[in-house]
């Protein structure tokens, strides 16, 4: 009797699991074992035969110069983006947890920009950034700032830092509302403690917010980190990669050769790579996450 | 990625005042970043509401002060903009039911049995999240061909579906958990099937779990570009992101009014479900991915 149960639970709960198992090994699970494989082979779009070549993809994307420029262009876009959606969120969730009137319309209209879709911020922020007849140009010289329209996506100085931020806008929002959450985690008594023994605001920040916020901060950290690492819409539509290659991350690089050159086979490699510096970085994030915890 | 979860958990708790220092100060700190996150919505709705030669003109106009809706009117006559909205309708929401039911049956399996492997599958979902999607398109591409379905909304549909399915199933996990299972005991003993035990008893109970995926897997369905740009190349098939991006962002377009307008058409839907649903949002995001 116990049996024919426990047979019927397995039934059941394989049944159950069948839908998104199949949808995984559909989605994500082979095409990801295709990329693999394919990127041992010469496989290009051009010409549909795949034949093994012997590592070629790998030995060449590892002496190409072009592949280490999007992977710098990738960190340096990763690090200041997701410091400034750090920063930013942070402040903002601070504010926003103190009884400041309108408290409860300000939290829902922050949210706005994180609900609009990225192509549609990309679109705008374009326009605002446009030579000659954009506002911020507009702006910048009436003010004396700058004396020049700078062509801000076309100039290889601004194009990266105009791109980051379209990111922080579209990011900050999601970034305050996961922090203030965890701010509100945090026992009033903490505070009330501090200010019995006379601290100042910074100092209630540095050592009582900040460590009680740590886990919650480095959760937020790694999953912006892991978006904005294959960040590719506000790249493709604001600036493609230019000017002469400025704003080439890795995914524009994967993009372009697989997609425009059609090499399917080394567009694979460099998936595969980047996989392999994904995983490496999250083992050691969490590690560090893990011994601090203790 | 469990770390993360576990962190994300510990999040709604009674209201707490942090010290006050200076009350000015943060109202201006409050105005500076407003201006930075509501100028662009509002410019976006200011630009539409121009012709493009009242728009290449100095200085700026800040405000619509005579109102000119004839972008607006193009794009609503326009068949190949409505044809985008009407396939990216039916992509998100298809995206969206598929996602709800494997998610109901993943998540409940994962709360209710333990199997040999169900850690390990839970790792698999988990870390499914991290995959670089353009790797996974190139794969997915070269697949779909193979089989000729390319230029389909059932591609379009598997492929959105599959870039929220990770977190959801952690997150019906979750409130599943949160259910006690006496429930269904009561309910066998009333001699209730267990599907309809699942759908009779449980699923009732977990509205607002089951609304927070929906809304997160619609929002991402109807943000896709990645996947809309390279699996579908037919016009007639092609869903808002990419066809905004190909229409009206080429190297010297100059349409801004009608670029915005577009913009502005696609986005109003999502704002609608945002507002009326942004609750069940944040907590389904809090919650998400706990793990026990």
């Amino acid at each position: 009797m116990r049996l024919t149960r426990h047979h019927k639970n397995i039934i059941f709960a394989s049944v159950l699991m069948l839908p998104a198992f199949a949808l995984l090994a559909l989605t994500i699970i082979s095409p990801l074992i295709k990329s693999v494989l394919m990127s041992f082979t010469d496989y290009s779009l051009l010409a549909p035969e795949q034949n093994w070549n012997n590592f070629a993809n790998y030995t060449e994307l590892l002496r190409s110069s072009d592949f280490y420029h999007s992977l710098t262009v990738t960190l340096r876009y990763v690090v200041i983006t997701v410091i400034l959606d750090l920063v930013i969120g942070m402040s903002l969730a601070i504010v926003l947890n103190r009884n400041i009137r309108f408290r409860g319309f300000f939290r829902s209209i922050i949210m706005i920009p994180w609900a609009i879709p990225t192509i549609v911020s990309a679109l705008i922020f374009m326009w605002i950034y446009q030579g000659d007849y954009g506002v911020l140009n507009y702006v910048l010289t009436n003010l004396g700032i700058i004396d020049d329209n700078i062509n801000w996506l076309r100039s290889t100085d601004y194009a990266l830092s105009s791109i980051i931020v379209v990111a922080v806008f579209r990011q900050t929002p999601l970034v305050a509302v996961m922090l203030l959450a965890g701010l509100q985690g945090i026992s009033s008594s903490l505070y009330e403690a501090a200010r019995i023994d006379g601290a100042n605001g910074w100092q209630v920040f540095r050592k009582i917010t900040l460590p009680m916020l740590k886990p919650v901060i480095g959760s937020v950290a790694l999953i912006m980190i892991v978006n904005n690492f294959q960040m590719f819409t506000l790249f493709f539509t604001l600036t493609n990669g230019g000017p002469a290659g400025a704003t080439t991350s890795l995914a524009i690089h994967t993009y372009i050769t697989a997609f425009s050159q059609y090499e399917m086979g080394k567009a694979s490699a460099i998936g595969v790579i980047w996989l392999l510096l994904l995983f490496a970085f999250s083992m050691v994030f969490t590690r560090i996450m893990n011994r601090d915890d203790r | 990625m469990n770390q993360i979860a576990k962190r994300l958990l510990k999040f709604t708790r009674p209201q707490s005042s942090t010290p006050r220092t200076s009350e000015l100060g943060s109202y201006i700190f409050l105005g500076a970043i407003l201006l930075f996150l509501m100028f662009p919505v509002y410019w976006i709705i200011v630009t539409s509401l121009h012709t493009n030669a009242d728009l290449l003109q100095l200085p700026p106009k800040w405000f619509p002060v005579n109102p000119d809706f004839s972008s607006y009117k193009e794009i609503l006559g326009s068949s190949v903009f409505l044809t985008f909205y009407k396939n990216t309708i039916l992509v998100a929401s298809g995206a969206t039911v598929l996602c709800i039911f494997v998610s109901i049956f993943a998540g409940y399996a994962l709360s209710r049995f333990k199997f040999k492997g169900s850690n390990l599958l839970t790792l698999l979902f988990l870390s499914a999240q991290m995959f670089p999607t353009v790797t996974l398109v190139i794969g997915l591409y070269s697949q779909y061909q193979a089989f000729n379905l390319l230029n389909t909304h059932y591609v379009l549909i598997l492929a959105s579906t599959s870039a929220s399915l990770p977190f959801s199933i952690m997150l019906m996990r979750t409130f599943f958990n949160g259910i006690s299972r006496e429930l269904e005991e009561a309910a066998e003993i009333d001699g209730a099937s267990r599907f309809k035990t699942l759908f009779a008893v449980i699923v009732p109970l977990s509205k607002p779990g089951i609304m927070a995926i929906a809304i997160y897997t619609f929002l991402i369905a109807w943000d896709d570009f990645l996947f809309g740009l390279t699996l579908v190349s037919d016009i007639n098939k092609r869903t808002l992101s990419p066809g905004l991006s190909l229409t009206y962002l080429g190297e010297y377009s100059a349409n801004w009014s009608g670029a915005t307008a577009a913009a502005a058409a696609a986005t109003i839907p999502l704002l609608i479900v945002f507002m009326f649903l942004q609750r069940y949002m944040v907590e389904g995001l809090t919650a998400g991915g706990v793990k026990e």
